[in-house]
């Protein structure tokens, strides 16, 4: 396990962002598409029901960059033209955003609902891993 | 039978054919005013969708879109961060208000809606613009919360606007769908309006179309009904002129039968008086009395078959339309008597009373055809005598009315006699039939009489009918119609004042004939008493002495039961005691002179032959109290003045007289001289003649009858000679009747002057026609132009001497010259007469009656005048029924007059 975590991080030479959510939360494995929905504001619920609330990281971080590259496949301008445009015409809202991994990983151990993204070295315990990309 | 035509009831055709076109025209009049104001309505509705173009709707709309450029404005600034773009979205902003604004301004009714909208949008934009504010320079998207704030402020103005658009859109659509409506129900009245038109219209047409298939049939009906009449009507001419054929071949066939009777009655009345005149001749002769009884008979059935022969003769003349009726100026007075002494005769002999009676308001101057009322009134009373035993009959004339100068005389004739029935009256008109075929054989006659007197009334414009009771009378009584001559005679002439309101007692058996003296005296104003018997006569005139009022005049009649009238008067003669010895007047049926004979002139003053005429009796009685004068002095007859002036034109003048009667020759001699004319005598129209080719005159007077040539022979020889062109030719005649007046015109005369000559009238009509042409010739005036007589007039009873002396110019020795003349040239003239008659020479006989005519009217025997006026028109009439006793009437009075002059000439000679 650790060889396979070691590894991963060996090709990741920036960062190694994974998603992740409660414990609590039943989900356990998340497909990138269904990810970048919740983030898109497109659903708000995970596939098995549960309410899903999406927290972002500040702007112009690494890690976000390497998520919404990664799981969405989106630039960073790409994405606030897109919530331009929601905000606007559309009836969705934008991520919560927190200010940091740690604020992040509290906030989705505390929350089962929540889902989010950090490096995969801030992960701990108290929340799991659905989705590596 | 024409069928009845229903005549078309209602309005008149007119009226119900006007009615059509007029409400037609009114129906679509109503209609194009209707319909147009329904159009105009819908046009307006149009027009206002069309201009109203709906602003709410369209800013609506308008800010829809608009909001979106916003947002997509606000989308580009925030995602690009270009913050041009937030201007744009500000321009954007400003338009929406701006339309807020503008509509606030034009529509009033949503204005909340409109404030409320633009209190949103504003909200919503300043809330959008710091989101896109921020996003653009900051580049931070906002917190949820400020957007969900946003968000909701967008929502709330995007539903808002969304549903006022909706509103808009809906009442648009609410409009038009009204006016369309509208529309629909303008359209759908219209047509409702049209369809009612047209149903009227169909209406009237079938009315009208009606009415006239109506008046058609109604026309055709009459059409053939017309057709119907008119065939009828063919009918009745195609009969009419059948009728009218055979009624002209019946008058031809009738015209040729009258003549042949006219022809036939005139070829038998010659042997027939050859008959009787011989027979009379032969009765003359010695004879066994059975000879002379034949001989009597056959005289008596020749005349009463003369009689019957005239009367046929007037018949056919009456049926040929022959006969027509004189329109002559004549004296009605004359008429009833020249019937008296007729019809006197006959009752004389019966013994019966002959009356008269004219009513006093009868014109006695009339113009008509005196010889035929003459004929009508003897064939009335002749037949009235006849049929009458006793008693009486009288003939009344009375006035019934007058209009335009034509009088309405009646005429009545009653009688006592056997009277007739119902069913003989009936009979009585028809020709040839008599009450009973008994009575002809009883009194003979013809009956035809009756038929030709109704005729002649008829012709004189009157009735005839008959009123009778079997055994009580009858009266026959007819009308005629007559002018009215111009100038009436008036024959009662002034009464002279002392003679007014004179006492008379008038005594008679015959209340009739007291009744008329009663009247004819009251109209002269006497004081009247009546008295039906001698007795009671002589007891009015005791007691008239004694009251005081004594009787100045009796009238009475000769013939009365019991005393007579003769008895009468000498009872009254002898009276004593009398304050006033009345004079008395005997009346009788007998002829004047022949009571003269009978009678003491002492014991009556007058005598007067029944039936008299009211002037008669007033010349009688005025006679009788002027003999007073005539026996106290030689009473003078004023001498006829002339005018000088006319007597002047005619002095000197040569005129030839052509006269057959010496007498006359001397009459119209003697005056002529006396106005100093020159004269010149001819015997007759042949000697005339030759007289006028040797020497000159200046006129001729022409006597009509005269023998060898008459004068209207000798008129018609002298005009033949051009030379005596316009030599005045004056007719001397008596006969003055307009159809011979005509035949002298005809002949070529120029004027007439009727005899007995009137001195006045010679002289103007000589002074018309003949004025002397030798102006130089002056001939010694008569001293005097008026005499007076110096020498008593002789006394000839009955002779009216003073008028005739007035004649001759005043002249008494004239007079008796031309007495003595007529002494011994006219003594046997009616044996003469009779002589001419009896060889049928009625020719002659009628000139000779008609010359002594002329010669005792100028001797002013006027009896003996009128006698042989009768005479005379029975010769020319030839109604040969009374001739016989009208020469012995005439023989009478000749020889009366005769004895006369001989008394008078004797009485002269030794006084």
């Amino acid at each position: 396990m650790w060889a396979l975590a070691a590894s991963f991080a060996a090709m990741n030479a920036h960062a190694d962002v994974v998603v992740i959510v409660s414990v609590r939360n039943p989900i356990t494995h998340l497909t990138p598409r269904n990810v970048s929905n919740i983030f898109l504001g497109k659903v708000n619920e995970f596939p098995d029901g549960g309410k899903a609330v999406s927290i972002d990281q500040a702007e112009g971080s690494v890690i976000r960059n390497e998520f919404y590259s990664r799981v969405v496949n989106k630039t960073a301008s790409q994405m606030t033209a897109y919530w331009a445009k929601a905000i606007f015409s559309g009836d969705s809202f934008p991520p919560q955003r927190l200010e940091n991994a740690a604020a992040v990983v509290k906030f989705v151990a505390s929350n089962p609902s929540a889902i989010g993204y950090v490096d995969k070295s801030d992960v701990n315990n108290e929340v799991k891993v659905i989705l590596e990309p | 039978m024409p069928q009845q035509v229903k005549k078309l009831t209602g309005f008149s055709l007119t009226w119900k054919l006007l009615l059509v076109p007029v409400v037609a025209a009114i129906g679509f009049a109503i209609y194009l005013i209707y319909s147009s104001m329904v159009l105009s309505d819908g046009n307006a509705l149009l027009k206002e969708i069309r201009d109203a173009d709906f602003p709410i709707l369209y800013a609506a709309e308008k800010n829809l879109g608009t909001q979106n450029n916003i947002i997509e404005a606000l989308n580009t600034a925030a995602s690009a961060g270009e913050a041009e773009f937030l201007d744009i979205a500000r321009e954007k902003a400003e338009e929406i208000r701006a339309r807020y604004e503008e509509l606030n301004r034009i529509d009033t009714t949503h204005k909340k809606e409109i404030e409320k909208l633009k209190r949103e949008f504003d909200d919503y934009f300043s809330q959008a613009s710091d989101v896109a504010r921020l996003m653009t320079y900051k580049k931070e998207v906002p917190d949820t919360a400020q957007l969900m704030k946003m968000r909701a402020a967008r929502d709330l103005y995007l539903s808002d606007a969304l549903q006022f658009r909706n509103d808009a859109e809906k009442e648009f659509h609410v409009t038009v769908s009204k006016a369309i409506e509208r529309s629909e129900r303008a359209q759908e009245s219209g047509a409702a309006i049209g369809a009612v038109m047209l149903l009227v219209i169909v209406t009237l047409t079938i009315l009208v179309t009606r009415g006239i298939m109506a008046l058609e049939k109604g026309v055709a009906d009459r059409n053939i009904m017309l057709a119907e009449m008119n065939k009828e009507l063919e009918g009745e001419i195609r009969k009419l002129k059948a009728a009218e054929e055979a009624r002209s071949h019946a008058e031809a066939a009738s015209q040729i039968k009258d003549e042949f009777l006219a022809n036939m009655s005139h070829e038998l009345r010659t042997p027939m008086n050859a008959v009787i005149g011989l027979s009379h001749l032969c009765m003359q002769t010695e004879m066994s009395r059975k000879q002379h009884d034949y001989l009597q008979k056959i005289h008596r059935s020749a005349k009463s078959l003369l009689g019957i022969l005239n009367d046929i003769l007037d018949i056919s003349k009456i049926e040929a339309g022959k006969l027509e009726m004189d329109q002559t100026p004549f004296d009605l007075e004359e008429v009833m008597s020249n019937l008296a002494t007729i019809v006197s005769n006959k009752s004389h002999e019966k013994n019966i009373e002959f009356l008269q009676e004219t009513a006093l308001n009868v014109p006695s101057s009339l113009i008509g055809d005196p010889l035929r009322l003459s004929q009508v009134l003897i064939n009335l009373a002749g037949n009235a005598v006849k049929f009458t035993d006793q008693g009486e009959v009288i003939v009344r004339v009375e006035f019934e009315g007058e209009a335009e100068g034509v009088v309405a005389l009646r005429f009545t004739i009653e009688d006592t006699g056997i009277g007739m029935s119902e069913k003989e009256i009936s009979r009585l008109f028809q020709p040839f039939t008599q009450a009973d075929s008994s009575i002809t054989r009883k009194f003979g006659g013809t009956g035809l009489g009756l038929t030709i007197s109704k005729r002649l009334v008829e012709m004189m414009g009157g009735n005839i009918w008959v009123e009778s009771t079997l055994g009580a009378g009858s009266k026959f009584i007819f009308t005629a119609h007559f002018h009215k001559a111009e100038k009436q005679v008036t024959h009662v002439q002034q009464l002279s004042k002392d003679l007014r309101s004179l006492r008379v007692l008038a005594v008679d058996d015959s209340e009739s004939s007291l009744h008329i003296l009663k009247s004819y005296l009251e109209s002269f104003t006497f004081e009247v008493t009546l008295a039906g018997s001698g007795v009671d006569a002589l007891q009015a005139v005791k007691r008239a002495n004694e009251e005081g009022k004594p009787f100045a005049l009796v009238i009475l009649d000769w013939k009365m039961p019991e005393m007579d009238g003769i008895e009468l008067s000498r009872r009254l003669r002898e009276m004593h005691g009398m304050t006033l010895q009345p004079k008395i007047l005997l009346i009788s049926a007998y002829g004047q002179n022949e009571m003269a004979q009978q009678t003491d002139r002492r014991v009556v003053d007058g005598m007067l032959a029944k039936p008299f005429q009211q002037s008669k009796l007033f010349d009688s009685i005025t006679q009788l109290f002027r003999r007073d004068e005539s026996q106290t002095g030689r009473f003078k007859i004023a001498g006829a003045q002339f005018d000088p002036e006319l007597v002047s034109r005619i002095r000197g003048a040569r005129l030839l007289l052509v006269e057959d009667n010496e007498i006359n020759q001397q009459v119209a001699q003697e005056l002529l001289e006396s106005f100093g004319v020159r004269v010149v005598i001819a015997g007759n129209g042949e000697e005339a003649i030759s007289i006028l080719n040797e020497g000159k005159f200046d006129g001729v007077l022409m006597d009509m009858q005269m023998p060898v040539m008459d004068g209207v022979t000798a008129t018609r020889e002298i005009r033949k000679n051009p030379k005596f062109a316009t030599l005045p030719i004056i007719a001397l005649t008596a006969n003055v009747m307009v159809s011979e007046q005509n035949e002298f015109i005809d002949a070529g005369m120029n004027d007439h002057i009727g005899k007995p000559i009137d001195p006045d009238r010679m002289v103007a009509t000589l002074a018309k026609w003949v004025y002397p042409a030798r102006m130089g010739e002056v001939t010694q005036p008569p001293k005097k132009t008026a005499t007076a007589a110096s020498m008593p007039l002789p006394d000839l009873p009955g002779i009216n001497v003073a008028e005739s002396v007035r004649r001759i110019g005043g002249k008494v020795a004239i007079y008796y010259s031309l007495l003595g003349m007529f002494r011994s040239k006219e003594h046997d003239v009616v044996t003469r007469i009779r002589e001419a008659w009896q060889m049928g020479d009625s020719k002659t006989a009628e000139r000779l009656a008609h010359t002594l005519k002329g010669t005792a009217g100028t001797l002013g025997a006027e009896t003996l005048q009128s006698q042989a006026g009768i005479l005379e028109n029975c010769f020319k009439d030839k109604i040969a029924d009374d001739i016989d006793g009208h020469l012995e009437q005439l023989e009478r009075e000749l020889s009366l007059f005769n004895a006369s002059i001989d008394r008078a000439i004797e009485a002269r000679n030794s006084g």
